[in-house]
């Protein structure tokens, strides 16, 4: 019997616990799973790069077209309205397709698998996701990466790693963007540096500058080194 | 904030779940959130409060349980919640092995 109403345990009245430990994102990271292992087998190295809105993310995939034109690289991305981002970087000599995402706040896997469908990647080697400019929300969503790449830039101030801690903890490597732009700005190096690696020790850390190009060779070898070491 | 399209997903899964089960309705609902799963738990409350009604979940009692950031050391195991950058005792670079979650751990239903 029953304490609360007196009804028999197999009364089919009675309510059932069911234990789950689903993973509430799982249909996401099933999508996530099959991009990955699809990019896998076509060869194909694959970055989310995750920033605030006006970090330079769309200036950073300018400046990278400029290297490594044989690896056809093809760029996926997101904001939530115009195509501006899609005729900057096709500008600029990508193949880049873009997503609207009206009311969304981050991509998920299943708008970037339906974007690749739009895509030509026959000959890629590299595919670049630029997502909306949030450091919170696209945190939670597996797109299939083999690498995440978090931005800030020196105008926003040292302490946006302490601030956006679940960007800092889910990325691989961290770009510190317009360098160029120390001279005008408070911002401290060491200490941004220092707030990274305190939350994700061992955290790769790129000073760069997408207009004046500093700090972009240095990159784009070590993300050749990632490339090539996945095959 | 997406936490609206997050509870979407919730219901969904155990709308799918309880039809499953040959339930009528659902009276309870738990789920594990991580501190650093990028979630609100607030704004995932006021979530279920605007969307259940129209469910099988409405009226259901949500309970969220908090996950706090862990640390680990591969080495010696040693577990802490700061976020050091080494093992005070192996000298080696923690992991963060909780605090990301985001899972309906178990639900009750009628």
């Amino acid at each position: 019997m029953c304490d609360s109403c007196g009804c028999h345990p197999d009364d089919s009245n009675h309510g059932r616990q069911i234990s789950l430990g689903q993973d509430i994102l799982s249909l996401n990271n099933e999508i996530a799973g099959h991009t990955r292992q699809h990019l896998q087998e076509a060869g194909i190295f694959c970055l989310n790069i995750i920033s605030a809105p006006g970090s330079g993310k769309t200036a950073l995939l300018e400046g990278l077209g400029r290297y490594g034109k044989e690896l056809a690289m093809a760029v996926i991305v997101g904001d939530q309205q115009t195509d501006n981002d899609q005729k900057r970087l096709q500008g600029a000599g990508l193949n880049a397709v873009q997503i609207n995402t009206g009311a969304a706040c981050h991509l998920d896997a299943r708008m970037v698998h339906g974007a690749m469908h739009d895509l030509d990647l026959s000959t890629t080697r590299l595919l670049i996701i630029e997502n909306i400019g949030n450091m919170v929300c696209p945190t939670a969503y597996d797109l299939g990466e083999d690498l995440r790449v978090a931005v800030v830039s020196t105008p926003e101030g040292e302490d946006k790693p302490a601030k956006y801690p679940d960007l800092i903890l889910s990325s691989d490597v961290l770009l510190i963007n317009k360098v160029d732009l120390l001279p005008h700005v408070n911002f401290n190096m060491d200490e941004c540096c220092r707030q990274a690696r305190r939350l994700k020790p061992g955290l790769e850390i790129f000073p760069v500058s997408a207009t004046t190009g500093e700090g972009m060779a240095e990159f784009w070898q070590w993300l050749m080194g990632k490339c090539q070491s996945k095959g | 904030m997406h936490e609206m399209s997050i509870m979407a997903t919730i219901l969904d899964k155990i709308g799918e779940i309880t039809q499953r089960e040959n339930g009528a309705r659902v009276t309870h609902i738990e789920l594990a959130i991580g501190e650093r799963a990028g979630v609100v738990t607030d704004a995932l409350t006021f979530a279920f409060e605007a969307m259940s009604p129209d469910t099988i979940a409405s009226g259901a009692e949500l309970v969220i349980t908090e996950i706090p950031l862990c640390y680990r050391c591969p080495s010696c195991a040693m577990e802490t919640a700061e976020s050091l950058n080494l093992c005070p005792a192996c000298d080696v670079f923690l992991e963060a092995v909780r605090g990301r979650e985001l899972q309906i751990t178990f639900i009750e239903i009628e």
